[in-house]
């Protein structure tokens, strides 16, 4: 199992790739940062991107919105949730 | 019909045909049988959240319809109309293959809502805030004819009086070894620029996105003006030459009285037979071609129409449309008269008149 420091990193490159962020590097973003709205200032259809992410990466299929909305508040977040959910 | 006075347009395709006033270009040539669109700084024309999403057909069409709205900031266009033969190409493809990848599960939401028909408009339609009218016409080789059709519909009923209508459509890699298999492309290479005067089978592949800024009422300056469109499908040699007799008849024109037959001849050897009949028809006019500069694609009568209505109203015809095999005439002192004759895979066959308007 990778330790939190990696998943991390591994997460924000596949964020990048899935999300066709150009131009941006891992280092960029921040990991306590709000992904939507502010912070990276993603979007609805974004959140539709990072569930696919979860579903195929770490075979976590979230299906409650409002335990969706808290694993994906930041890249933290979410790296905690993966961590904690994962079945792959 | 009700004549389509064309206020502005805006063209991408495989020649430097943006933003490009006349038709003084320097032409581009493949070796490989497929024209690629000469992609401008989209950057300039969509915003960087959206530009991250959007695949290459998208943002082609999308900036070509910007541009040529931009052309004309305080007309607001009544009604936006787009024909498209099959569409963001590659998104659907992606959606393909993630569904056949992944099982049918954890599907990409992005190329599943970019790889229906109607995205362009309906981002043309958010982005600029205009909530009038909103038609895709998906017909293969009959797209660009319908939108245009629409447009002459809607003013000859006088529900409006300006129209954003136009085309947009890519080709991508897969689909060119697709249809190589159906026999559409030549087995052997050929420089795209000579296109014209090959006689084996197939043609070369091509895209690119043409829009037109159509007005109901004639402005006070010369216009190009796209007069009469008769979309013909299978139709006979007899069928055609009615079309022919019809359009001229129509608007009080004699055969001479057209200045050029902007032909769609495609290098491929089924079809010549159709090319040489129109041809025929019109004894010694001038014909041009435009296939070796786009290449062949559903709505590639839209490139066509783009270049007709720039020799109408620069009164310039560049070199490089004429066959140079073929003897070329006197050129008019003034065009008047351009008739579009395209056959697409002889399905979708079409003719479409524009004229000079002063």
């Amino acid at each position: 199992m990778q330790d939190l420091q990696d998943l991390k990193q591994t997460l924000k490159v596949q964020i990048i790739e899935s999300l066709n962020l150009q131009g941006m590097t891992p280092d960029e973003i921040d990991d306590n940062a709000p992904l939507f709205g502010e912070g990276l200032g993603l979007d609805s259809i974004d959140s539709l991107e990072l569930m696919v992410l979860l579903e195929r990466n770490y075979g976590i299929k979230i299906e409650d919105a409002r335990e969706g909305r808290k694993a994906m508040e930041s890249v933290n977040a979410m790296t905690q949730y993966i961590s904690e959910h994962r079945t792959k | 019909m009700s004549p389509l006075y064309i206020l502005a347009s805006s063209c991408i395709s495989p020649q430097p045909s943006f933003l490009c006033d006349d038709l003084r270009m320097d032409i581009r040539c493949t070796e490989n049988n497929m024209l690629h669109c000469l992609e401008p700084d989209f950057k300039n024309y969509i915003n960087p959240v959206q530009i991250r999403r959007m695949s290459r057909a998208l943002k082609i069409g999308y900036a070509t319809a910007i541009s040529c709205l931009n052309q004309n900031p305080e007309i607001v266009p009544e009604a936006i109309l787009i024909g498209t033969g099959k569409g963001c190409l590659e998104d659907t493809e992606h959606f393909l293959h993630s569904i056949k990848e992944y099982n049918e599960t954890a599907l990409n939401a992005t190329h599943f809502i970019h790889s229906t028909y109607n995205q362009l408009n309906g981002m043309i339609a958010l982005n600029k805030k205009i909530s009038s009218y909103n038609m895709t016409f998906v017909h293969r080789g009959f797209s660009f004819e319908h939108s245009l059709m629409d447009a002459a519909l809607l003013f000859e009923e006088d529900k409006i009086d300006t129209a954003l209508a136009g085309s947009f459509d890519e080709m991508t890699l897969e689909h060119f070894t697709v249809k190589k298999h159906w026999g559409y492309w030549k087995k052997e290479d050929i420089r795209s620029l000579d296109l014209i005067s090959s006689h084996t089978d197939g043609t070369i592949s091509g895209e690119g996105s043409a829009f037109y800024m159509l007005s109901r009422l004639k402005p006070e300056h010369p216009v190009a003006a796209i007069k009469h469109i008769a979309p013909l499908y299978r139709p006979s040699n007899d069928d055609i030459a009615e079309a022919v007799d019809n359009i001229l008849q129509i608007h009080s024109l004699k055969k001479e009285d057209i200045d050029f037959v902007l032909s769609g001849k495609n290098g491929d050897a089924k079809y010549e037979t159709s090319y040489q009949h129109v041809g025929q028809l019109f004894g010694n006019t001038q014909k041009l071609y435009f296939k070796h500069l786009c290449g062949e694609y559903d709505t590639a009568t839209s490139f066509a129409c783009w270049l007709a209505s720039k020799i109408l109203t620069t009164q310039f015809v560049p070199d490089y449309l004429f066959d140079t095999t073929e003897t070329k005439q006197a050129i008019p002192k003034k065009v008047r008269h351009i008739l579009i004759y395209n056959n697409y895979f002889d399905l979708n066959q079409s003719l479409i008149l524009l004229s000079l308007e002063e």
